[in-house]
């Protein structure tokens, strides 16, 4: 008798558990995932693994890039980026916004600066849409276009779409020599014009 | 001087409006020069505009407002449809520029001292210190009454060119 033959039965016991052990798994995974299935087809909103994150950070700066590169850069003093409502909520903002040539830079700080800079004490950033609010309470929320043209009010929004910031409240304008005042105001950043509506008053001082 | 003319001054503006009346008779109508019967007291100092709407361009230097639109500036009040006004160039951007050109357009009323001056369309030069009134002007005074096809009123000088017009008096209470 040979004695490897003796020998080969405990190993041929080994096999049989393991293979019984892995008939047993692949059911249990089958399971899993026709329940997993079933569940998703009832119509259960949350995959059970999504995993959701809020992130805060300092000296935040962030990029947006559009169709032709870079369209904006956001900076701010902190930032929260909230996974669930894909917002993100910052303090001290500062948002630059670039030209078709690419520049964002504003008189005196770039030799042909053709952009515009958006600040406030806060700001909220739609992330898919791509929307810009900001607002201030202890000074209002400024937009300082690269023609000289700056306005405020109590707050502006961006859309990136046309390009233009709104007010929400009422305005304040300075410009080429001139101060004006209005209920709401649009600016064509690309196109660098304001329009003022609901009640418009401007003065020249000499 | 403020207020109607007096004095010679009167004294030419009748004789030009005599003249007027004279070519407004005989079919002509030269141009006419009324010495200091339009006065324009309080010039400079802050000017102001109202209106419904404004539209502003400092690429193209130009602000046009709408709807409801009132100029203001000391001795003088201005209503109008529609305003445009034009800067001057600017050296470089945020630089303050200064009032180039002002036109006011449709149902205008141009109001100073006790004259009241109505006119399709009204320009104003704040260089040559001229309002130039077209489209039917009429200036009205207490003491008389102008209607031209061209008035041009010099505010420095304060005096008045009246382009084929006449002019009606009326007595004084």
């Amino acid at each position: 008798m040979s004695p490897w033959g003796a020998g080969r039965r405990p190993f041929a016991a080994v096999r049989r558990l393991l293979l019984s052990a892995a008939v047993a798994g692949t059911v249990l995974v089958a399971g899993l995932v026709v329940e997993q299935a079933s569940r998703l087809r009832g119509g259960e909103a949350q995959a059970p693994w999504r995993i959701e994150a809020d992130l805060s950070l300092t000296a935040f700066e962030m990029e947006r890039v559009g169709p032709e590169g870079v369209d904006l850069r956001l900076t701010a003093d902190e930032a929260q980026v909230v996974e669930t409502n894909r917002r993100l909520v910052a303090k001290g903002i500062e948002v630059a916004f670039y030209d078709k040539e690419g520049t964002h830079g504003l008189p005196g700080e770039t030799a042909s600066g053709r952009g515009a800079r958006l600040s406030a004490e806060r700001g909220e950033v739609d992330l898919d849409a791509g929307t810009v609010r900001v607002s201030g309470d202890a000074a209002p929320a400024r937009l300082a276009m690269a023609d000289g043209t700056t306005f405020s009010a109590p707050a502006l929004a961006w859309d990136p779409k046309s390009r233009t910031v709104h007010t929400e409240g009422g305005v304040s304008l300075t410009g080429a020599g001139f101060e004006a005042k209005g209920g709401e105001a649009v600016a064509d950043v690309a196109g660098q014009t304001v329009h003022l509506t609901g009640g418009v008053r401007v003065e020249w001082t000499p | 001087m403020r207020g109607r003319p007096q004095g010679g001054a009167r004294l030419a503006a009748i004789v030009a409006g005599g003249l007027l009346l004279a070519g407004a008779a005989t079919g002509s109508a030269p141009a006419q020069v009324v010495p200091r019967t339009l006065s324009l007291e309080g010039k400079g100092g802050p000017l102001t505009v109202t209106a419904d709407e404004m539209s502003f361009s400092n690429q193209t230097g130009r602000l046009g407002f709408v709807g409801k639109v009132n100029v203001e500036r000391a001795g003088m009040k201005m209503k109008a449809e529609r305003l445009t006004v034009t800067l001057a160039p600017g050296a470089t951007a945020g630089e303050k520029r200064t009032i180039e050109r002002m036109v006011a357009e449709g149902d205008v009323t141009f109001l100073y001292g006790e004259r009241t001056a109505t006119a399709g369309r009204a320009e104003y030069d704040p260089g040559a210190e001229t309002v130039v009134l077209t489209e039917t002007p009429t200036v009205t005074d207490p003491s008389m009454t102008v209607v031209g096809r061209r008035i041009t009123i010099d505010l420095a000088t304060q005096e008045s060119t009246v382009e084929g017009g006449a002019f009606t008096f009326s007595e004084e209470p």
